[in-house]
């Protein structure tokens, strides 16, 4: 728990800190269980799945998701989209957080966590995939770190510091880029050495790309959902100059998000058509892949493209809700759904309350390090001393 | 570790290691990677095995497994289909003949030692590797247990101490490379009393395959599996019945594994190289653009400046004029009317003196 | 090894891992490269002692 929070005048006994609370306590059982008993203790997971929730939600989707710190930060300092530039700091919080719970969600899913630097100082796996995804997540989560730091400095008074860290903003931004494509893409490709247990459908050589695009989606997306939400529950600490660049943030985003997801959707059937898989239409699988594609990309792409064009803030806020939803589907798709597609459904896996126990711990602990550093730090405002130029 | 630290100290001096790197590189995009020469490589006969399961037995005594739930002499495990696992790392299944239904087809299932191994491609930290012996072998004192190699494995060989909670190792058939290395016969093709398993050079192994094949028509398929799967492995089947009907995957193609992923890691380098050249350009042109238009608006600043100021100076002038003009007029009226006043008071002066 | 390499999985560990070390000296060199190259820039912020990249966002708030 983040403890007093700065809520004056509000008792600590609320709801929201009840459930937290509860979360918190089933959490650290499962822990101590995790750590005591094995992955066999808590998990679904066998020899035929290796990997469960803590992949295909933790990680997969929990990296999808915190795009919204590179996207942003890149439209803003290199494309110089300066009306967006309010969005900025709580895109690269929640992405800093988002990485750091995924990170902590490793601990609890690889067998010896405190090996986790190995492939870096012992011995380096180049071959894998893995590698790259580790390296740059690595490396991306300091540069996130840094990239945040300037508004913890401003809170604690620390000025010479401060000022020195946004001197590297542009160097920041441009390595974190670099490293977001990397590994969001790599991520994809961590399935392409698996053509034989991941359906035909789901299998590309464009994987990662896929992955890829879809990250900017889940990205905009996010950074739209979580204003909302910030919106409602943080209003009172958002400066006017966050409200009024959020209108232009929100119409500038819903429509980056409607045009790449437009070239997201394309290049999905080009997949299908390089690998000639049209037959696989017409089974189970390719009624779910429909499902998907038309549903969750090609739907968001035509809502957000009304939304734009009719100004309709509230319909853009719910398709991001659609579309963030359609990226946790179609990385569950990629690492359960459609993984091991040709196991006979006794075989087949699903988690365990536990495994979703942690996952939701995990969520949790983000939510309340989030609430704990916008009700202090300059994140939804400028700090009186530093206007205009975070 | 000597192979790891000079491979290591070779990325240190990668101008020094240029020649090395040249001479494959140039090799590299017509090269055929052939696997190690004078690899040993495992014969299995399908058709010769009889579902004894004493190459199970074997192999757990050999690498000291733990008992098993149900002794190795119980063959009614056999009802059921089984795969390897963290107590097993061979099994031996049953599957119906359909061409003879009364012989039952029995198939030994273990790690098949590929000769490019998806396994040691996904690890990121090599804990598994093929030794030129053949073995593709684990060393768990580097294994972080992130159960890739298990994700990656064509075949679903690797199994995972899921219940060990602070040391869980990948488990799985070693083709017993510390035999070997001593010049011993691998356990379970010791134990086999039908002859099933034949081990020796890949090559050689091959040969009495293809011979068997050919000498026997009609009882063998023509295809001995494991030659092209995956790139080859260093176990190698022949069979009575289709592979697919024993349980074994006849679509994994001819790719080896480290193939599959090469397309992905060679883009990486370049993203790393061209994307900060375009980023810094974008934001070079973001920043001209923002420069042009500040002096755009700078000039159209200092214009509107220039023609105000032209047009309050017409203004000021004209007032200046006209002030001017008005303060002559107002003195001449003053010189008018003074004159008028001295000539008005000289006359009337002169009149008074005129009464006196 | 002295032979060249055997197994495509070897040979590419090797390059890969060669490819790995000039990504990240590339990163430091290139950067060092962009403060050459724009080092006389007449319009160009005066870099700070020290400072990494080329004029930073403030360029474009003052």
């Amino acid at each position: 728990m983040s403890g007093k929070n700065t809520f004056t005048s509000r008792s600590l006994l609320t709801p929201f800190n009840l459930v937290a609370g509860l979360i918190l306590i089933v959490g650290a059982v499962i822990t101590v269980l995790r750590f005591t008993r094995g992955l066999a203790g808590v998990t679904h997971l066998s020899n035929d799945n290796p990997w469960g929730l803590w992949i295909g939600f933790d990680l997969l989707c929990g990296v999808a998701l915190a795009a919204g710190g590179y996207v942003t930060s890149a439209a803003v300092y290199i494309f110089g989209m300066k009306r967006y530039h309010s969005a900025v700091r709580p895109a690269i919080l929640t992405g800093f957080l988002g990485y750091a719970m995924v990170v902590l969600a490793l601990n609890y899913d690889v067998g010896r966590p405190w090996r986790l630097p190995y492939p870096f100082v012992v011995q380096q796996g180049t071959t894998s995939l893995l590698f790259e995804v580790g390296a740059c997540v690595a490396l991306y989560l300091t540069v996130l770190f840094i990239e945040f730091t300037p508004a913890a400095l401003e809170w604690l008074g620390l000025k010479r510091a401060r000022n020195l860290v946004t001197r590297l903003t542009i160097l920041l931004t441009i390595f974190g880029v670099v490293l977001s494509t990397l590994h969001q893409s790599s991520l994809g490709a961590l399935y392409l050495i698996a053509p034989s247990k991941l359906h035909p459908l789901w299998y590309s050589s464009y994987l990662p790309v896929y992955f890829f695009v879809s990250s900017i989606v889940a990205g905009l997306s996010m950074v739209l959902f979580e204003s909302t939400l910030a919106h409602h529950y943080f209003g009172d600490k958002m400066d006017e100059k966050h409200l009024r660049e959020n209108t232009d943030v929100t119409l500038g985003f819903a429509k980056a998000a409607s045009l790449t997801l437009a070239g997201y959707f394309t290049i999905k059937v080009i997949g299908i058509a390089m690998d000639n898989n049209w037959r696989y239409l017409a089974t189970g699988y390719g009624l779910w892949f429909l499902v998907e594609l038309l549903g969750f990309v090609a739907l968001p792409c035509f809502l957000y493209a009304v939304g734009v064009r009719d100004k309709n803030i509230r319909l853009i806020r719910w398709t991001a809700v659609l579309t963030v939803l359609g990226i946790i589907l179609n990385r569950l798709n990629v690492s359960l759904i459609a993984f091991n597609w040709r196991l006979p459904s006794s075989e087949r896996y699903f988690p365990s309350w536990m495994e979703i126990m942690i996952s939701v711990f995990v969520v949790t602990i983000g939510i309340l390090v989030y609430r704990f550093v916008v009700t202090r730090m300059p994140v939804l405002y400028e700090h009186t001393d530093y206007p205009s130029s975070h | 570790m000597s192979l790891t630290r000079r491979k290591f100290l070779g990325w240190m001096g990668a101008a020094g290691a240029g020649a090395v790197i040249g001479k494959n590189a140039a090799a590299s995009t017509t090269e055929h990677f052939k696997g190690y020469p004078n690899s040993f490589a495992i014969l299995h006969d399908i058709t010769l095995c009889v579902g004894c399961r004493s190459c199970e037995a074997a192999c757990n005594k050999v690498n000291e497994l733990p008992p098993p739930d149900r002794p190795f002499t119980d063959l009614s495990v056999l009802d059921e289909k089984r795969r390897t696992t963290a107590k097993a790392y061979t099994v031996v299944n049953r599957f119906k003949n359909r061409k003879v239904p009364q012989q039952p087809v029995f198939v030994k299932k273990q790690c098949n030692h590929c000769l490019e191994p998806a396994c040691a491609s996904a690890c990121f930290v090599r804990a598994l590797r093929k030794t030129p012996e053949g073995p593709v072998v684990y060393d768990p004192s580097v294994c972080v247990g992130c159960r890739y190699c298990m994700v990656a494995c064509p075949f679903d060989i690797p199994a995972y101490e899921y219940d060990n909670a602070l040391s869980p190792k990948i488990m799985k058939c070693t083709m017993c490379y510390p035999r070997i290395l001593k010049g011993r016969l691998p356990g379970c093709v010791e134990a086999c009393p039908r002859e099933a398993l034949t081990f020796g050079k890949r090559s050689d192994v091959l040969e009495i395959a293809r011979q068997r094949i050919r000498e026997n028509p009609g009882r063998y398929v023509n295809h001995i599996y494991g030659e092209t799967e995956m790139g080859g492995t260093s176990w190698l089947y022949i069979s009575g019945v289709p592979y697919k009907e024993t349980g074994m995957r006849e679509d994994l193609g001819v790719t080896p594994a480290p193939e599959l992923t090469s397309g992905a890691l060679s883009v990486v380098p370049m993203v790393v190289g061209l994307w900060p050249v375009l980023l810094t350009g974008i934001y070079a042109i973001t920043q001209r653009k923002e420069k042009v238009s500040a002096e755009e608006k700078a000039a159209a600043v200092a214009e509107a400046v220039e023609k105000s100021e032209a047009q309050a100076c017409h203004v000021l002038s004209e007032a200046l004029d006209k002030a001017h003009k008005d303060a002559l007029k107002e003195k001449e009226a003053a010189v008018h009317q003074a004159v008028k006043k001295a000539l008005a008071e000289a006359a009337g002066s002169k009149a008074e003196e005129a009464a006196h | 090894m002295e032979n060249g390499f055997y197994t495509l999985q070897e040979f590419m560990t090797f390059t890969k891992g060669v490819t790995y070390v000039i990504m990240v000296i590339s990163l430091f060199v290139i950067t060092g490269f962009w403060l050459f190259l724009t080092g006389r820039d007449e319009d160009s912020q005066p870099n700070e002692p020290g400072g990494t990249e080329h004029h930073h966002q403030g360029g474009g708030h003052v």
